[in-house]
């Protein structure tokens, strides 16, 4: 019987390990535990340790680069990067996450990954009067500048993290006119008004603004296949409504823009507009995102004399012969392009689709519970960033003269920057994690401005007024969590009733049947999920001081 | 009377495990080993009907009833309508794995077949050697192989033969959804022929050459020969082989396709298996494991259905068990 | 042979050799494709075409016969590659003559010059068949992408993981199957069906990726290396072969060794082990390339970079075409010496080598492996 004492002993092991195994306690459970955050002090002499999940697009960045060393020492951290690229960013990091290897600092991309995440109790809590007391310019800009993002980082009214914002998506793309053609029929001035905008439409279909004789022009087309580029934003716009977000309906209730009786106005003009063939009819089957950019294609071969959000300064800089404005006017040397400007609707409407200014979010895994005063320190680094000059500039890019250099330094600031090298290597710079890895700062239109060279900023005063960008009421549609669900299916069935619609093959009618399929499947809870987070957000916006203007 | 035979069974029973209890004993691990790791994760299955938490764990999390699968089924990536006709990851799977088994399970009897008939030994096991190789491989050496060998570019080395004698754009063996799956098809094939081969051989090494003997005296050609001897006493390991591959119809070959597809195909090429893992990975544990569990059931419930009826078609003689 | 061969039957066997030695070609022609890709230079990787060992066939469709005597310059081989860009210079200057005789002439009374080909290095030698061409040509070979494989840090790594877990894990798992199958093959064992019932039942029926993740995780293995030892100890499939092998081992060996006082642990190593080689050896086969070939469990029971296996690395480099792996081993990069192609093909060929290294003298009992799965339970 000699033999069965190692086997008794592998059993003991066995059970020993079970059943430590099920006391061991579950760390993703502690989360949940309040944490008194007037204890919780932060000596800025301490060095404080932190591993550090970034933004995917440095994956190939080294450990201990220089700006990871400024950083360390300027604020007496200790940073462990984490690079993952955007394959492990999407495919292994949920994976590491369940199986509890959370970092203690996560850039997070997306609200819903943030909600999903905190369901399965991957980050702590942080109040929002913790980021009010030890960030509090920083909170102030993004209550000013980008309220939104205060909705992002947070799950059921509870905060999770730190929002972060990004001004540059909050300026609408207008569209684009074949100026020489207007003139050639007639017009003389870029269209204001939708009557105006129908005239020109009108006149560049039948009145052969390219002279060739033939009546081979359209004014517009679209592209109904994309919800976010719909080549009719700008229609919508005009009667203030956006099919594919959410929307503040006339009865303060949140609604889906495409199910407003508006939307249906604005179909019906479409169709109007249709049946007068003032729309291409491939509108249905055009695609313009890359690679086909079937519209773009047809602006530049001269068949359209319209196009919509291509009204932005890149595409329009007469410095750079490739972009769009290059290639238009190489193709038709007599060509002459004009910016033009949301239509003004029937009630003083006007304005385009724009992504809005909320950003990313840094969230902290269950280990920052050990130790909350990290979450003080990457606070103070963000507020730093916002108030001291030069900072942010310093740790994301690195000293003038050394890493970069203004492009004309007789002009400073205002000609915009350029890497020196050997930085200017895009993998070199990626390497030295030369960019926003660890650096989220908060900036203000002004200050924004003041960076920004001239002729661009000209541009964008005179063409892309923030007032007309029209973002979602919660700032993403699928910020929902039964979006996940529903959504992506809605929009399909969208796109295809309002393609029918416009195109004239089925009647209006068919506007009542879509708003009844739409709250059949899935479209009435997401409506309802949507008015509770609305109702949330006016109270985050409350709590955290956003001014009132923001509430509605 | 009955509590006499209770009572004489139990002490039988009690006899029998004292006089054998090294042997007991000896089994305690490998029962501990499959109820831990294959027993108490069937338990884990209810987390198919529960909106599953980490947090919270597979206890605590709220039971939400049949709603994974009514997302499972009602959602656009599953299995949808259009104008009638099925689509979707269901579809993609039984579709491939359809191929698979009927050209796929003709080859192995071909060659072994051809293989039989060769009489000069070291060239039949030298062949043999060679056609089951693959099969010691990973896919994900086989699939990094294939994706240099099926290479769109124009330099790739099948597409510039059959660039340089057609004068044809370069074959999307890899991107176009259809032509992917004939990929995933040929190449299954070539994985898996040899190796199946190997078993109708030794099938065949145990018929009776007596009955070849007698056929010959009688004039039979060979074909005849294989016809009539080794065709019916392959039957058995047919039958047996068939069996064992109907509980995998929702297998469509994970390892070959996650290592060879790409977002291009996934319209084609998307099975259960990848759709499982791809939900896992946006941690959607609900759905996935109710994706799982479906596969499950319907792989046990199609191995006992072909069972039942490969006994009832050779009244009892056939069958797994 | 006993009896004459018809002719069709005398047909029918070349056409079967022929048709059985395509087989094995078509077989062997993507390994051999990767190992002559795992020696290319860069411009023979990049120069298309079908790769023999060590050189590139290369298929081209040409107009006529003529057609090649013109273009003398393709047939050079690399020692011709000077001369044969000599002759471009005297083409290039009969062209450049020819064209301003054109300019003068015009296309009535000549016709309009070709330029001369640009003579590509190493350009091949040719077969001529029919209107086809098969260029082959010795090429300069490469060892440098195997120098990059040797260089990056992750093959040490997974090498030495991948090593670990196939010895490690094959040990343990012939062990435990043995004790498992041993009660299992005894007729005196109570509930014997039922046990194999009970194994059974899990090759039909388990309960999948999720409870699995969490059951790992739960166990404290998630990120540890023994995920990979573990949960493979024991397997239904094993258990069944090795009790099945252990029945037919007649009783009266294990019967007299209990007269003379043995105990069943006795029996079992220094009997029943010991008569059941062949059976042991095609299991520790199967499991060996099993473990050697995993990359699921890796994939998503382990974060570590430190922990991964050789796969992975494998399927990091080769499937998702991540460049940063290699770039790791990057030292002095000579671009015209590999591409990552050649990279892919060389890390292909050192992953597989252990394996193709092996098996001709383990085969047989890869056969008898599956010929044991193959009988029926």
């Amino acid at each position: 019987m000699k033999i069965q004492i190692p086997l008794i002993a592998v059993a003991v092991i066995l059970v020993g390990w079970l059943v430590w195994v099920t006391a061991h306690p579950n760390s993703t459970r502690e989360v949940e535990a309040p944490i008194n955050w007037d204890n919780v002090h932060d000596d800025p002499a301490n060095t404080l340790t932190m591993s550090w999940l970034g933004v995917p697009s440095y994956s190939s960045g080294k450990p201990g680069s220089d700006r990871q060393k400024f950083i360390e020492n300027y604020f007496n951290v200790k940073l462990n990067p984490i690079f993952l690229d955007d394959n492990a960013y999407q495919r292994k990091k949920p994976l590491m996450f369940a199986g509890g290897d959370i970092p203690d600092v996560c850039w997070e991309n997306d609200p819903n990954a943030l909600q999903r995440d905190v369901y399965h109790g991957f980050f702590m809590e942080i109040p929002h009067e913790v980021i009010l007391k030890y960030a509090p310019t920083y909170s102030k800009y993004l209550s000013e500048q980008a309220p939104v993002a205060w909705l992002y980082s947070s799950v059921n009214g509870k905060n999770y993290g730190i929002p972060t914002m990004n001004l540059e998506l909050t300026y609408p793309f207008p569209g684009v006119w074949r100026m020489d053609w207007l003139k050639n029929v007639g017009i003389t001035k870029v269209p204001e008004t939708i009557e105006e905008y129908h005239e020109a439409l009108y006149r560049l279909r039948n009145n052969d603004p390219d002279g060739n004789g033939i009546k081979d022009t359209y004014g517009m087309s679209g592209d109904i296949q994309s919800w976010w580029w719909t080549s009719f934003g700008d229609v919508f716009g005009a009667y203030g409504v956006m099919p594919f977000d959410w929307q503040l309906g006339s009865d303060d209730k949140v609604v889906w823009g495409g199910v407003r009786p508006e939307a249906k106005q604005v179909v019906e003009l479409l169709r109007q507009w249709k049946t007068e063939d003032l729309i291409d009819p491939q509108f249905t089957t055009d695609k313009n995102g890359p690679p086909n950019k079937d519209i773009e294609r047809k602006f530049v071969d001269g068949q359209l004399g319209y196009i919509y959000y291509y009204g932005k300064f890149a595409n329009m800089d007469p410095a750079i012969p490739n972009n769009f404005r290059g290639t238009v006017l190489k193709r038709n040397p007599n060509a002459e392009l004009a910016v033009g400007k949301f239509p003004v609707g029937p009630t003083g409407k006007s304005g385009g689709r724009v992504w809005g200014a909320g950003g990313n979010i840094l969230a902290f895994g269950p280990s920052v519970r050990k130790n909350p005063a990290i979450v003080i320190r990457v606070l103070k680094m963000l507020e730093d960033y916002t108030v001291v000059e030069g900072l942010s500039t310093e740790a994301s890019s690195g000293k003038q003269f050394q890493q970069w250099d203004y492009k004309n330094p007789a002009i400073g600031k205002k000609s915009g920057t350029k890497m020196l090298p050997p930085y200017d290597d895009q993998n070199v710079a990626k390497q030295e994690v030369i960019g926003g890895f660890f650096v989220m700062s908060a900036s203000t239109p002004a200050l924004k401005d003041a960076s920004t060279p001239d002729d661009e900023l000209t541009f964008r005063n005179t063409y892309q007024l923030r007032e007309q960008g029209i973002p979602d009421l919660l700032g993403k549609p699928d910020v929902i969590m039964s979006a996940a669900d529903f959504l992506s299916d809605l929009r399909v069935k969208q796109q295809k009733y309002y393609a029918e619609m416009i195109s004239g093959t089925e009647p209006m009618s068919k506007f009542d049947e879509w708003v009844a399929y739409f709250n059949e499947h899935g479209g009435a809870k997401m409506t309802a999920d949507a008015e509770k987070m609305q109702q949330q957000k006016v109270e985050i916006y409350k709590k955290v001081g956003v001014p009132e203007k923001f509430w509605k | 009377m009955t509590t006499d035979v209770a009572t004489v069974k139990k002490s039988a029973l009690a006899e029998s495990i004292r006089k054998n209890r090294t042997l007991i004993f000896m089994s305690l691990p490998f029962i501990f080993f499959f109820i831990l790791f294959h027993y108490i994760p069937m338990y884990g299955i209810i987390i198919a009907f529960k909106q599953f938490s980490l947090k919270l764990g597979i206890l605590d999390s709220p039971w939400c009833g049949w709603d994974n699968f009514s997302r499972l089924f009602g959602g656009v990536d599953f299995l949808k309508w259009q104008n009638g006709i099925p689509s979707g990851v269901l579809v993609n799977t039984l579709w491939i794995s359809i191929l698979r088994l009927t050209l796929g399970f003709f080859a192995p009897i071909v060659l072994a077949l051809l293989l039989n008939e060769i009489r000069i030994s070291w060239f039949k096991r030298s062949i043999q050697t060679l056609t089951y190789l693959p099969f010691f491989l990973s896919w994900v050496i086989l699939g990094g192989i294939f994706l240099m060998v099926f290479s769109e570019s124009p330099n790739g080395p099948l597409n510039s033969i059959i660039i340089s004698l057609t004068h044809w754009a370069p074959v999307k063996f890899l991107t176009n959804g259809d032509l992917f799956i004939t990929t995933i098809i040929t190449t299954g094939i070539w994985h898996g022929a040899g190796y199946g081969a190997v078993i109708y051989l030794a099938a065949l090494s145990g018929i009776d050459p007596t009955l070849y003997e007698a056929a010959m005296v009688d004039g039979a050609s060979r074909w005849k020969q294989v016809v009539h001897i080794t065709l019916p006493c392959l039957a058995p390991t047919i039958i047996t082989l068939l069996i064992l591959s109907a509980g995998g119809i929702l297998n469509a070959g994970f390892d070959q396709i996650y290592n060879m597809y790409n977002p291009m195909v996934i319209d084609k090429a998307e099975i259960i298996d990848t759709y499982v893992l791809k939900r896992m990975m946006a941690l959607d544990f609900g759905l996935a494991t109710a994706a799982g569990l479906f596969k499950a059931v319907v792989g046990m419930a199609m191995i006992v259905l072909v069972n039942s009826i490969a006994k009832k078609m050779t009244d009892g003689e056939q069958g797994v068990w | 042979m006993s009896y004459k061969l018809s002719f069709g039957e005398k047909f029918f066997n070349v056409f079967n050799v022929v048709m059985l030695a395509f087989v094995a070609i078509l077989a062997l022609y993507p390994f051999m494709y990767t190992l002559s890709m795992s020696i290319s230079s860069q411009a023979e990787a990049s120069s298309g075409g079908l790769h023999f060992l060590p050189r590139v066939m290369q298929i081209t469709k040409i107009g006529s016969k003529e057609d090649i005597k013109d273009n003398d310059i393709h047939k050079k081989t690399t020692e011709d590659y000077q001369k044969s860009l000599l002759l471009y210079a005297k083409l290039q200057e009969k062209y450049q003559k020819d064209t301003a005789e054109f300019a003068i002439k015009g296309p009535n009374e000549m016709s309009k010059p070709q330029a001369p080909e640009m003579p590509k290095e190493h350009h091949p030698k040719h077969l001529v068949m029919g209107s086809t061409r098969i260029h082959y040509h010795p090429e300069v070979i490469s060892f440098m992408s195997y120098v990059m494989v040797f260089k990056n840090p992750n093959m040490l790594i997974g090498y030495t993981n991948t090593l670990f877990r196939t010895v490690v894990g094959t040990i343990l798992v012939l062990l435990m199957t043995c004790i498992a199958a041993y009660p299992l093959s005894r007729k005196s064992m109570p509930f014997r069906k039922q046990l194999v019932f009970f194994l059974l039942f899990t090759m039909l029926f388990g309960g999948g990726l999720i409870p699995t993740f969490l059951l790992i995780k739960a166990l404290g293995l998630y990120n540890n290396i023994w995920v990979y030892i573990i949960p493979g100890l024991l397997g239904a499939f094993n258990i069944i072969i090795v009790k099945n092998f252990f029945q037919s081992i007649p009783d009266s060996y294990a019967e007299s060794a209990q007269l003379d006082g043995a105990s069943d642990w006795t029996i079992l190593f220094r009997i029943y082990m010991p008569l059941s080689k062949p059976v042991l050896a095609t299991v520790a086969l199967w499991t060996a390339v099993g473990h050697w070939n995993s990359w699921f469990d890796a994939m998503i029971f382990i974060n570590d970079n430190t922990k991964q296996v050789l796969q992975t690395f494998l399927q990091r480099i080769v499937i998702e075409g991540s460049t940063d792996l290699i770039e790791k081993g990057m030292v002095n990069p000579d671009l015209t010496q590999y591409t990552s192609d050649t990279v892919k093909a060389a890390t292909v060929i050192v992953t597989i080598l252990p394996i193709l290294l092996v098996y001709p003298f383990v085969q047989k009992y890869f056969v008898k492996g599956i010929m044991l799965g193959g009988i029926k339970e």
